[in-house]
């Protein structure tokens, strides 16, 4: 039995108990039923294999075939994409293969809403869930105005004052040119390539 | 002439004989065998069978047969494995078994990819050269002739592909030894009495895993019935072997 048997169980098992929360969202895994989607955080020499089904997710290491997609990308990246109303910055994440299925996965785990509040009305009752829900939104809030502040803050600082950070809309215009650069640089071999050899 | 006798257990009897037990031990504890095994392996029997089906190697559109599948636990995650363009084939010889696994399947909405066959080890009810991997988790140790079923599977399993076997086995890790059967022989038939009410099937289990062939024994004898490339892979210990062969 190999470590990566124990990692895999325990993130499957870990992942079906997160999707149970949200019955929406189990009701979205079984649209993707019969499809293999493997995902590959870079550097780490591993590729987990998600495969959706009625009951939840199947998670290995080990699929001799070929999947339906493969999602590579730098571990932090994959993370964000993945987590709850994730996005990530052009050129992270390099899709392969059902780009569709694979923007539908990402979608799916982006869109896990937990009811908290109702899933605790369970274990303490409604008056007190609704109370504890109050106060740890406040809390939330607070702490993400708090946050936003001290980022935008800290932004302008480095941004606009010593400079030493271009601005969001200058730095997305350069990646977008980059990106483009690259596009025109492909297209470029494809032509050179069709010419006849001398 | 004389009856041909085989083991049940420590006890000597006939290989007729053998069947009728082992048939009602299963029908004795079918409805609490998955809580029994969660209990009796602290729930690390899913990570064996894990390991087991990583080795099998099946991909969607795979035909894969699951021998012995008792209460379906290899069969649900082969079926995913499979595809709907697959088969996963849930076989039991003990009708009882079966009907736990196909329950248990069709709640867990595992369908379509999956089939039900009561079948005898011995005797595959299957042409030759049908599927792409053939698993028997903790059931070869019930089958009365190991050899003919070895000999069945590589009949059934096509060129190319995988046969593999999870099974209790002999302990390789020294001081385990002492342990192991004071844990088989006084927790597990008590277990068995106080969650299955059925204390001598439990005594059966240990005494079954004591005679099953040690894990160089069985390779031997997967090599006799035809597959090659074959190994094994200690678990825990040795308490559990998972063996792998190839037919080519």
């Amino acid at each position: 039995m190999t470590l990566s048997t124990l990692l895999t169980a325990g993130l499957e098992t870990a992942l079906n108990r997160y999707l149970r929360l949200d019955p929406d969202a189990l009701t979205c895994i079984k649209t993707l039923s019969g499809k293999v989607i493997a995902v590959e955080p870079r550097g780490l020499r591993l590729i987990l294999y998600f495969l959706p089904g009625p009951d939840g997710i199947q998670l290995t290491d080990v699929y001799t075939g070929p999947p339906d997609v493969l999602i590579r990308g730098a571990p932090l990246a994959l993370f964000r994409q993945a987590r709850p109303g994730g996005r990530t910055v052009s050129g992270d994440i390099e899709i392969e293969g059902d780009a569709q299925l694979g923007k539908a996965f990402q979608e799916l785990l982006a869109g896990i809403d937990i009811d908290w509040e109702e899933h605790l009305s369970r274990l303490v009752g409604d008056a007190a869930a609704h109370q504890i829900g109050k106060t740890v939104g406040g809390l939330r809030s607070w702490g993400r105005t708090a946050i936003d502040t001290l980022l935008q803050n800290a932004g302008e600082y480095l941004q606009h004052e010593v400079r030493d950070l271009p601005p969001r809309g200058a730095m997305e215009a350069f990646l977008d040119a980059v990106d483009t650069l690259r596009a025109d640089t492909d297209r470029l071999e494809a032509r050179i390539r069709r010419f006849p050899p001398p | 002439m004389a009856k041909e006798t085989t083991h049940f257990g420590y006890q000597q009897v006939s290989a007729a004989d053998k069947v009728h037990k082992v048939a009602a031990v299963f029908d004795s504890v079918a409805n609490r065998y998955d809580l029994m095994n969660d209990l009796m392996s602290f729930g690390v029997h899913r990570l064996w069978k894990r390991f087991a089906i990583d080795l099998t190697g099946v991909k969607q559109g795979d035909r894969v047969l699951d021998l012995a599948g008792g209460t379906g636990d290899l069969t649900s995650r082969l079926a995913r494995l499979v595809g709907p363009q697959g088969l996963a084939l849930l076989t039991d010889i003990n009708a009882a078994m079966l009907n736990e696994g196909r329950k248990r399947l069709v709640d867990e909405g595992i369908v379509g990819s999956v089939g039900y066959v009561q079948a005898d080890a011995e005797q595959l009810p299957f042409a030759d050269n049908t599927f792409d991997g053939i698993t028997i988790a903790f059931g070869l140790r019930n089958v009365t002739y190991k050899d003919r079923a070895l000999r069945a599977m590589h009949r059934a399993l096509k060129p190319g592909g995988r046969v593999v076997i999870l099974e209790f086995s002999h302990p390789v890790v020294s001081g385990l030894q002492p342990v192991y059967d004071l844990y088989s022989f006084t927790v597990l038939p008590l277990l068995g009495k106080l969650v299955a009410r059925d204390a001598a099937s439990y005594r059966y289990l240990a005494e079954s895993i004591r005679m099953h062939p040690d894990q160089d024994t069985l390779k031997g004898m997967l090599e006799q019935a035809g597959f090659e490339r074959c190994e094994y892979f200690n678990m825990t210990g040795g308490i559990v072997a998972a063996h792998r062969g190839y037919k080519f």
